[in-house]
């Protein structure tokens, strides 16, 4: 009787959920409200637990993606080494082609033919300050000839080849004290001789200038060649007076110049490619 | 709330729970998305040991969830399940479920039924679904089934001992 009960109880709750399913399934829409609701409800747990899922496999890729990372990191670091040494590069290239300009510019202005050429060395021997530059003979370069260059928009005269191999030329700069050359005062026009004074502290020495010059003269004149019975073409400037002396007993002024050339900072010169100058 | 109804409370949840978790977990670390029917592991665990009336109730939730989380008809996997937790009912005392064959075979056996019966509704109601009794498909459900089944058990027996409910023969 017990069990009989248990059964149709069983009996009537399985006709009802049928019936129930049923209706459900048969009025789909009706119940989209419900089914959207449980969808609601269930749809919270799987946005909770995707994120979770997400966050934990995020995690858990972090540590490859970090070895990874790591590895990637490197080859950056060795591509980094690489284009820092392509820009080391470049900038060089850079610099050297502004130089370059600047020397094609001072061959467009030099009047005479000239030959670029570029500084290789210096006297070992530190008796003199005489420089080597990349051109000799084969180049058509011949001793005497004057050697000039270009800074803040002055051709200053560097000084003169003295000796000249095949390859390579020993050039004597001016403010060696071997050197000399015929200068004047570009505003007022009087004559000289400069030679090297003080290589170390780079200043020249301008000679011969009367005494009566030294109302026209003042600090920060420029000296040019004057071109007289020199091996140097008329008109390019040597230095700019720093200093004015007056010796009583000389009948001529001393003046010291500072070379329009900055010897340190030398790295290209031009060759004028003088007629006779082994014959000077 | 009773120890009982505590239960059966507690392990619906946890069905649902899992399918949810299910639902969202294997398609991020499987291809084929063919998943087991734990929902249908658990309705036999439930009608063969508590009978009938918790069979169907149980199926008749899950159904409900089920329902809601895909795109189905709304109440095909309700009345599927109803009618499989009231069938399964009826062995409710009748066999004794061991630790991992007879599970097994049971559970191979149901998800099968499952199957024709799912084909059986399809025929009755107007309802628009592709039904192939043998695919592949439904030989993978089924094995995964086979495979989940003594770890669902477990659980639900680990449960059960620990709550120490008494069975109901209906």
């Amino acid at each position: 009787m017990h069990l009989n009960r248990g059964f149709n109880r069983s009996i009537t709750i399985f006709i009802s959920l049928v019936i129930i399913s049923s209706i459900m399934l048969l009025s789909n829409e009706s119940f989209r409200a419900t089914k959207e609701g449980t969808l609601t409800v269930f749809s919270l747990i799987q946005s909770g637990v995707s994120k979770t899922i997400n966050f934990t496999s995020s995690t858990i890729n972090s540590v490859g993606e970090l070895r990874n990372l790591k590895n990637r990191y490197d080859l950056l670091n060795q591509e980094l080494e690489q284009y820092r040494a392509i820009n080391r590069e470049f900038l060089e290239i850079k610099r050297e082609n502004l130089e370059y300009k600047k020397l094609l510019d001072l061959k467009n202005n030099l009047s005479s033919k000239s030959i670029t050429c570029e500084i290789v060395g210096k006297d070992p021997s530190n008796l003199s300050s005489a420089i080597t530059i990349s051109k000799g003979l084969k180049h058509g370069i011949k001793k005497n000839m004057p050697v000039v260059s270009e800074q803040n928009g002055l051709v200053g005269v560097v000084g003169k080849v003295i000796s000249v191999g095949y390859q390579t030329s020993l050039v004597l700069p001016l403010l060696d004290q071997q050197s000399y050359l015929a200068g004047r005062l570009t505003e007022s026009r009087y004559e000289g001789l400069v030679k090297g004074f003080d290589s170390i502290n780079n200043y020249l020495e301008l000679d011969y200038i009367k005494k009566i010059a030294e109302n026209d003269i003042s600090i920060g004149d420029l000296v040019e060649t004057s071109g007289m019975k020199s091996l140097y073409p008329k008109g390019y400037y040597i230095g700019r007076i720093v200093e004015i002396k007056r010796v009583e007993y000389e009948p001529s002024l001393k003046i010291i110049l500072q070379p329009i050339i900055d010897f340190s900072k030398l790295e290209y010169v031009s060759v004028i490619l003088t007629e006779g100058a082994k014959n000077e | 709330m009773n120890k009982r109804n505590l239960f059966f409370f507690l392990s619906c949840s946890i069905v649902l729970l899992i399918i949810v978790i299910q639902s969202v977990v294997v398609p991020k670390f499987f291809n084929n998305e063919i998943m087991p029917d734990i929902s249908l592991i658990a309705i036999i665990y439930f009608a063969v040991n508590y009978g009938k009336n918790v069979g169907q109730t149980f199926g008749f939730i899950q159904g409900i969830v089920l329902d809601s989380l895909s795109g189905v008809p709304f109440g095909l996997n309700a009345l599927l399940r109803v009618i499989m937790g009231f069938l399964l009912g009826f062995f409710n005392g009748k066999i004794f479920l061991d630790k991992f064959v007879l599970p097994a075979f049971f559970v191979a056996i149901c998800s099968f039924i499952k199957i024709l019966l799912l084909a059986l509704i399809v025929i009755i109601f107007p309802i628009k679904l592709n039904i192939t009794i043998f695919s592949v498909k439904n030989i993978i459900e089924i094995g995964l089934n086979i495979l989940l089944t003594p770890f669902v058990f477990a659980f639900f027996r680990f449960i059960d001992n620990k709550i120490n409910i008494s069975r109901d023969n209906t």
